[in-house]
């Protein structure tokens, strides 16, 4: 398991404090970030629901229950020695603060040349209590988990000789951080993704998120 | 040759200044994608989410112009098999162009269709709930009958005014 340190900004002082970026994880690891996730989930339902906000305001992942599909993530062979997926997750004291799967085969580049090689991410996730939902006044307990996932994945893109390449189907509500934040391509929804939208980062892209454009 | 994912080794910057400041200078978003969750059935799609209506809806819709099945294949120029399991409501999706060339025929909106037949995100509350209250009250009969066709004539008017609102 490769470890790489790193930090996350602890909202409550304003503090960088020490995190690490694991880098290759087994797919327990997954189901075990989402069950530490899932309680502070529930509650934020809850609490949405107590405060009767609209169900178009909630989390749209949040009633998605990993655990019950233990069986077919199994059946992916994601950690198996032959596997071309990866997981890589960040972790703060003993807590999961997020985690990304991400694939080599399936899938290519749709923006410029078609048909590239791509890295793409099956799965982000930032810990429930990082999310700001003002909703009902929850202030995020670090910033920049999801940022760095993504950056994990380009310099992993990059390594496998991608160039940076990224893409992935974001949920409605995560569309404008790929859009905004990483400064991904929006292609439009996809139907065969249930009319998710479909992004893609491309190697000019991915210099830019780097910061390897500026002198 | 494609390098082995699981032995590539990611170097990050020793300085990590410019990076932590991208990362921290904004609030923590929302970052869930769903290939993941589409792939192992996690993900609700609309289908899920309206179930039997869609199928329902192109039978009712296709009854009350008096079409037969086979009639509404033809003119629709789709296959006759696959429009019997979406009146069925067999375990499958249409493709995008079925469901385009039915609403041609049956002159209904075409995009607020695709959100029936799971092929694209319901975003109007309006039909989510119509459509509930078209399931609960039709029944599959060889005539429609009066509270039948009530029920249709109101969940198509919603159809049209979810469209026009587009």
């Amino acid at each position: 398991m490769s470890v790489q340190p790193t930090k996350l900004k602890w909202v409550a002082t304003g503090d960088l404090v020490p995190a690490e970026f694991q880098t290759l994880l087994p797919l327990d690891a997954l189901l075990e970030a989402e069950e530490q996730w899932s309680p502070r989930r529930i509650g934020i339902l809850r609490e949405l629901m107590r405060r009767g906000v609209d169900e178009r305001q909630w989390p749209q992942h949040s009633h998605w229950n990993w655990a019950k599909k233990a069986l077919e993530l199994r059946g992916l062979n994601i950690d198996g020695p032959l596997s071309p997926r990866r997981i890589m997750g960040m972790r703060c004291g003993a807590e999961w603060q997020g985690m990304i799967l991400v694939t080599a085969v399936g899938h290519q580049t749709r923006l410029g040349r078609i048909g590239r090689p791509l890295l793409y991410a099956d799965y982000v996730e930032s810990a429930p209590w990082n999310l700001e939902i003002k909703e009902i006044a929850q202030a995020p307990r670090y910033r920049g988990v999801g940022w760095q996932l993504i950056e994990a994945a380009v310099r992993l893109s990059k390594e496998m000789e991608f160039g940076g390449r990224v893409g992935l189907h974001s949920l409605p509500q995560s569309e404008s951080f790929y859009r905004w934040r990483c400064g991904m391509t929006d292609l439009g929804p996809d139907s065969q993704y249930s009319g998710l939208r479909y992004f893609e980062m491309t190697e000019e892209q991915a210099r830019a998120f780097l910061r390897e454009d500026r002198p | 040759m494609m390098k082995d994912i699981r032995n590539v080794e990611i170097k990050f910057p020793a300085d990590r200044g410019v990076f932590l400041e991208a990362a921290t200078s904004h609030g923590e978003s929302c970052v869930s994608v769903g290939g993941l969750a589409m792939e192992v059935g996690v993900l609700q799609t609309a289908a899920v989410r309206f179930p039997r209506v869609f199928g329902q809806l192109v039978e009712y819709a296709r009854r009350s112009q008096g079409l037969t099945v086979e009639s509404l294949a033809q003119q629709a120029d789709i296959d006759l098999t696959e429009l019997v399991a979406i009146e069925r409501n067999e375990d499958m999706q249409p493709s995008p162009r079925t469901v385009y060339q039915i609403a041609q025929v049956l002159k209904l909106p075409a995009s607020k269709l695709m959100e029936l037949a799971g092929l694209a995100e319901a975003r109007d509350e309006g039909l989510g709930k119509a459509a509930l209250r078209f399931a609960a009250r039709s029944e599959p009969t060889a005539k429609l009958s009066k509270e039948e066709r009530e029920a249709f004539e109101e969940f198509v008017r919603v159809l049209v005014e979810c469209s026009d609102r587009e």
